[in-house]
């Protein structure tokens, strides 16, 4: 494989001065050598993984630890404590509110995919959800990885267009008096949804509100159950 | 570039698929796979851009971690670190590269600070809260974070959420370029016409060399 960035440039700048055919860009596009390692993904990783350790690109201690991090330390339980504190501390929410990424970084949760946070606050009118359109932009410090519905294309193709026929298929019927905010991460600011806090939890501890808050009400996919109604969901 | 990853408004992609109680990782593969991408420095144009060139076809037919061995493979072929005979192999040919390595004890540090794109110096907003703006009409065929949805489309500014590398040079190493970066409303009716909710809105992400006044 010998393309350079370079030549991926030279093609798309001819391109884009239309002198070159779609056939020119579809053999770059056939450039790209997908077949060199065997199919299956789990072999081609393997392989994968055994060249850069030997070529001491990466190292097995970091790839664990990362995978630990994200699969034991770094998840919703986060972001739910981050929403617990801010239905119980009015002052705190005020931070929350103006500067997301330090009153976030307060509860010790800052890092990758979440460098630049902004909070957005559902109220009884305003119902707030999050989608990014081109990728999978996601504030993993308070959320973790997301789920693979979310990086799917049924969610970020109709998010935009369709949110409230999107959220009947996951159980959430808004009436028309509420205004719907889709927040499209296509920059580098990553977006979490403070929920509103169900009625019936007015004798709740903090830390029995955080177990109230799912992923997806902070998502904006669901709203956080009430207690009173019974169970979680 | 106009591709598949750009789906913002299409219609015809099924229904949601949600499964309840799902893992970090589906497969041992999944979590390496995750692991080397997040620990490696891939060369130019980086994971996303490559991603965006897989072939339409194959990126909706793809799981989600196959695309990022797919991008982060090709991505490591043209940036010359690996080559495909290593692949085939397994053994290294081009001798034991030197240089940058994240290590198992500078993990907790990376988990901490990230990697933040803002930048803290002195530029000018060309726009301000309230102002109208209108989406500039671009279709450059290299990486950009502007979405067709929003092209030639008038919204509202909503925020300025300060100075940010440009995406689209940077990812070409054409420069960083850094400029304000807006939150911008558009109204559900401006974007999709008069049979959606009046009082739904999107808000866009864009930097300053997306838009123009309005």
């Amino acid at each position: 494989m010998t393309t350079t960035r370079r030549d991926f440039l030279a093609v798309a700048v001819t391109a884009a001065g239309a002198t070159v055919t779609p056939v020119a860009a579809s053999a770059h596009r056939n450039d790209h050598d997908h077949q060199v390692v065997p199919s299956d993904p789990a072999l081609r990783v393997k392989a994968l993984e055994s060249l850069l350790v030997e070529k001491r690109l990466v190292d097995r201690a970091a790839l664990d630890a990362l995978i630990d991090a994200y699969e034991h330390k770094i998840g919703p339980r986060n972001g739910a404590r981050v929403v617990a504190r801010a239905w119980v501390d009015p002052a705190y929410k005020q931070r929350l509110l103006a500067n997301a990424t330090a009153a976030i970084a307060e509860l010790g949760y800052s890092g990758p995919e979440g460098e630049q946070m902004v909070v957005v606050e559902n109220t009884p009118k305003v119902h707030n959800m999050v989608v990014c359109t081109l990728c999978s932009c996601y504030p993993w410090p308070v959320l973790g990885l997301p789920p693979v519905w979310y990086k799917s294309a049924p969610y970020r193709s109709r998010a935009v267009i369709d949110p409230r026929g999107l959220l009947r298929e996951f159980g959430l019927q808004l009436p028309n008096d509420v205004e719907v905010r889709v927040w499209d991460s296509t920059a580098d600011l990553r977006y979490l949804v403070l929920p509103e806090r169900p009625p019936g939890t007015e004798g709740l501890s903090e830390e029995a509100l955080a177990g109230w808050v799912s992923r997806d009400s902070m998502i904006g996919t669901a709203k956080v159950a009430t207690p009173v109604e019974g169970g979680h969901s | 570039m106009n591709g598949i990853h750009d789906m913002g408004g299409m219609q015809d992609m099924g229904p949601l698929q949600y499964e309840k109680n799902e893992p970090v990782f589906h497969a041992e593969w999944e979590r390496r796979v995750f692991a080397i991408v997040t620990a490696t420095d891939a060369p130019p144009p980086g994971l996303r851009y490559e991603a965006e060139l897989i072939p339409p076809a194959e990126y909706l037919r793809m799981s989600y971690y196959e695309k990022w061995l797919t991008a982060f493979v090709t991505l490591m072929l043209k940036g010359g670190m690996i080559t495909s005979s290593e692949l085939e192999t397994g053994k290294p040919v081009t001798g034991t590269r030197k240089g940058k390595l994240l290590t198992a004890a500078e993990v907790p540090a990376l988990l901490t600070k990230g990697e933040p794109s803002i930048r803290n110096v002195p530029v000018a907003p060309r726009f301000e809260t309230g102002q109208r703006v209108r989406a500039r009409n671009l279709n450059p065929v290299t990486p950009t974070r502007l979405p067709r949805y929003a092209r030639g489309k008038i919204g509202t500014i909503e925020r300025d959420h300060g100075v940010f590398d440009f995406e689209d040079t940077a990812a070409q190493q054409l420069g960083d370029n850094p400029q304000h970066v807006y939150s911008v409303r558009f109204t559900a009716g401006e974007l999709w016409g008069e049979q959606v909710p009046k009082q739904d809105s999107v808000y866009v992400d864009m930097w300053e060399n997306y838009l123009e006044p309005a």
